[in-house]
């Protein structure tokens, strides 16, 4: 059973990101009037903008499916044995 | 430079039927300019001034103050369409030309929403390993994969790292589909509206905005618990909100 997390309303519990994520370009968008920096800001929205499917991403997921645990017959020694 | 000369005004929300314009009389908002209201053509947007139209940084206190006016206009009044953060017309002025020329967009935007809000949910990987450790147990192809591409080494080919990083891809994707089919389908039953939102890193799975009528809160509550209970231990779902109907307004203007 997933568990479930409650975190509260706007301007409480969530994080900044979360919170950011969901006001920055939603709900009446103004094209001209838009006047947001977004220099130096590291936001999950942007990231999850950057990130899309593309070789770097294949080559970091593959990286990572390396790295994972072996279960059964190690190829190498586990570095802890 | 002459005094306010660049100066504008911050627009946070059109409203309908604010119960209590007192409510706001008090209220500072981003750069602690005085909140007010400005009608026309039987819309009401809230504002508040600024010293000038210079572009605004997503920082706490901005988003936090921008958020807090949107919280109080929201009990105050019957209906409101939030506003994207930051931002600023020329003066007061240019908000009523807005509000009479989108009059008709606005109202029908407003039934839409009305007696509703918007609650997020996600699900995330929350196990003791990592969503690729998760997988890979799970997948005897990727593991064999996994294992070919360490015999291989140094020696690996970009080819077989991009070949095994479309296979987790896939694996990731499959995952997704089936958590997110299995929480839309019993949250449907529950809402309104509900959108699927993009997922912003590989630990999460799933994510939506749903609109939930204030009067059914309670009963989403209770789909969520529902769809918790099939999913596996190591997911979460989280729940945040309620927001105003961001994600429900898909209105884009010119001003």
């Amino acid at each position: 059973m997933a568990q479930v997390q409650r975190a509260g309303g706007p301007g409480g519990g969530g994080g900044l990101a979360d919170v950011i994520d969901t006001i920055l370009d939603k709900g009446i968008v103004i094209d001209a009037w838009v006047k947001v920096s977004l220099v130096g800001i590291e936001i999950i929205t942007i990231q999850a903008r950057v990130v899309i499917a593309s070789v770097d991403t294949y080559l970091r997921y593959a990286d990572a499916v390396a790295a994972t645990a072996t279960a059964a017959q190690p190829l190498t020694a586990p570095a802890t044995a | 430079m002459t005094t306010g000369h660049d100066s504008g005004t911050y627009l946070y929300a059109v409203a309908s039927g604010i119960r209590s314009p007192d409510a706001l009389a008090n209220l500072n908002g981003v750069r602690g300019g005085k909140v007010y209201t400005v009608a026309d053509a039987g819309l009401t947007a809230v504002v508040s001034d600024m010293p000038t139209r210079d572009e605004l940084r997503p920082e706490r206190k901005n988003v936090a103050a921008h958020q807090q006016v949107l919280g109080k206009v929201t009990e105050a009044s019957r209906v409101v369409l939030p506003v994207a953060f930051g931002t600023i017309a020329n003066d007061a002025d240019g908000i009523r030309e807005l509000l009479t020329r989108y009059h008709d967009d606005i109202e029908d935007r407003l039934r839409l929403v009305e007696g509703r809000q918007q609650m997020n949910l996600q699900l995330t990987y929350g196990g003791a390993g990592n969503i690729y450790e998760y997988l890979v147990a799970r997948d005897p192809v990727l593991q064999e994969a996994r294992d070919q591409l360490r015999a291989a080494g140094d020696a690996a080919t970009r080819e077989q790292k991009i070949d095994v990083g479309q296979r987790f891809e896939a694996a990731l994707g499959a995952l997704r589909d089936e958590h997110g089919k299995h929480i839309e389908d019993i949250l449907r039953n529950g809402v309104s509206e509900i959108k699927s939102l993009p997922t912003r890193t590989e630990r999460e799975i799933a994510r939506f905005a749903c609109l939930v009528d204030a009067q059914q809160q309670a009963g989403w509550e209770a789909l969520v618990k529902e769809a918790g209970a099939k999913l596996p231990d190591d997911f979460t779902i989280g729940e945040v909100g309620p927001f105003p109907p961001y994600d429900f307004v898909d209105l884009h203007l010119q001003a």
